[in-house]
């Protein structure tokens, strides 16, 4: 388990399988993937989790991400890793809207970072996100990504046509989840 | 068929599937797979071809066009990968697997070939693709061709001993003057 402020992150196990019907067929979706709405029936997303169970160990890493009162809340991880190159491409969505803009989502992702620089030793990690996804370009400036790309028109959604943004991050360029939490000021979670 | 001026595009069949394997362990490849070599057997060619052909979603998502000289003999595989309809838009892929080929056109003409294919027959909003700051080959061409340059994933990839840049470029439908006028433009001309 990594301990956060807000969340813990735990193995994606079937205590979020369980949850995977409504959080893939919410608008999370929208937000976690580029823009897409599909309806997921329970047999296709049990094969994906089939997927998952068969694929080995070192390509990825899925977390599930758990308040401190252990519900569970969303998914962050490492979708696919290039050991070869080192570098590890990210993923997250917060599944429960209740649970957006409160800070949960960063305090996940300075977990995970810290995992891939200090656990795994990466040498770069890096995501995508669509130019409508405010909220996430707000996050990774302030966790100090760079946008590295931006891929004008490649994803449409509402009817309109978004570029996808690419963040990267080196390992020096990361200051350790302890001076990010000091930087912008977190604190642990106040009673609800 | 699709019929250039240096080579033609025809469906990516049994007389190039014969040669794959020679290609993906050759010299294209590095370029190709971004800096990777591979060591492939006969058995694992096989094996791959027909896992390919047995998925659906596999197929859906890609068009395999090979190409030949004008005299038949084939020296390379192009196509599009990770077609996704919804967002109209496409990955160019492209190997010229016979090194004596390399620089004298043919990849250019089966590249403008190709994107007038995307463009005019499937509709395509968006084609892109990426490539690595080793490969200055393919930085000349996206540039002739017209491509944008959209970016630059930072040491994303590890070959030759150092690390290096993933570049991506774009071009869109509205971008693109046609194939007869590029023609024009950089001066192409069958071989007499």
């Amino acid at each position: 388990m990594l301990d956060g402020l807000l969340v813990d992150l735990v193995p994606y196990g079937s205590r979020f399988w369980e949850n995977d019907s409504r959080w893939w067929n919410n608008d999370s979706r929208f937000w976690g993937s580029m823009g897409n709405r599909f309806i997921l029936s329970k047999a296709q997303i049990e094969r994906v989790h089939q997927e998952w169970r068969d694929s080995p160990p070192e390509t990825g890493v899925p977390f599930g991400i758990q308040t401190k009162d252990g519900k569970p809340i969303g998914y962050i991880g490492i979708n696919w890793i290039s050991q070869h190159d080192r570098a590890a491409n990210l993923g997250a969505v917060i599944n429960e809207p209740d649970y957006w803009g409160g800070g949960y989502g960063t305090d996940a992702l300075l977990l995970l970072l810290d995992y891939a620089f200090y656990t795994l030793d990466m040498r770069r990690v890096w995501l995508g996100t669509m130019s409508l996804n405010a909220r996430v370009m707000r996050q990774m400036e302030k966790v100090g990504f760079m946008l590295e790309a931006r891929r004008r028109e490649a994803t449409v959604a509402d009817g309109v046509w978004y570029d996808e943004l690419i963040y990267g991050m080196m390992a020096e360029e990361w200051p350790g989840r302890e001076t990010m939490i000091v930087k912008l000021g977190l604190s642990a979670a106040k009673d609800r | 068929m699709l019929e250039g001026l240096l080579v033609d595009l025809v469906p990516f069949g049994e007389r190039f599937m014969k040669l794959e394997h020679k290609w993906v362990n050759g010299p294209g490849v590095f370029y190709w797979a971004i800096g990777n070599h591979w060591l492939v057997t006969h058995a694992e060619m096989e094996a791959w071809q027909r896992e390919r052909a047995d998925d659906p979603q596999w197929q859906a998502q890609r068009v395999s066009f090979g190409v030949q000289t004008k005299d038949g003999t084939p020296i390379g595989l192009f196509g599009m990968r990770r077609w996704l309809p919804h967002h109209r838009l496409a990955m160019l892929t492209a190997m010229i697997g016979e090194p004596d080929y390399w620089g004298g056109g043919y990849g250019t003409d089966a590249l403008l070939l190709l994107v007038d294919f995307a463009f005019e027959w499937l509709d395509v909003h968006k084609v892109w693709l990426m490539t690595f700051s080793l490969n200055a080959r393919v930085i000349r061409q996206m540039e002739k061709v017209g491509f944008t340059f959209e970016g630059r994933m930072r040491e994303a990839t590890y070959a030759e001993g150092a690390r290096h840049d993933i570049l991506a470029y774009g071009l869109l439908r509205e971008e693109w003057p046609g194939r007869a006028a590029l023609i024009e433009k950089l001066g192409l001309r069958a071989k007499g």
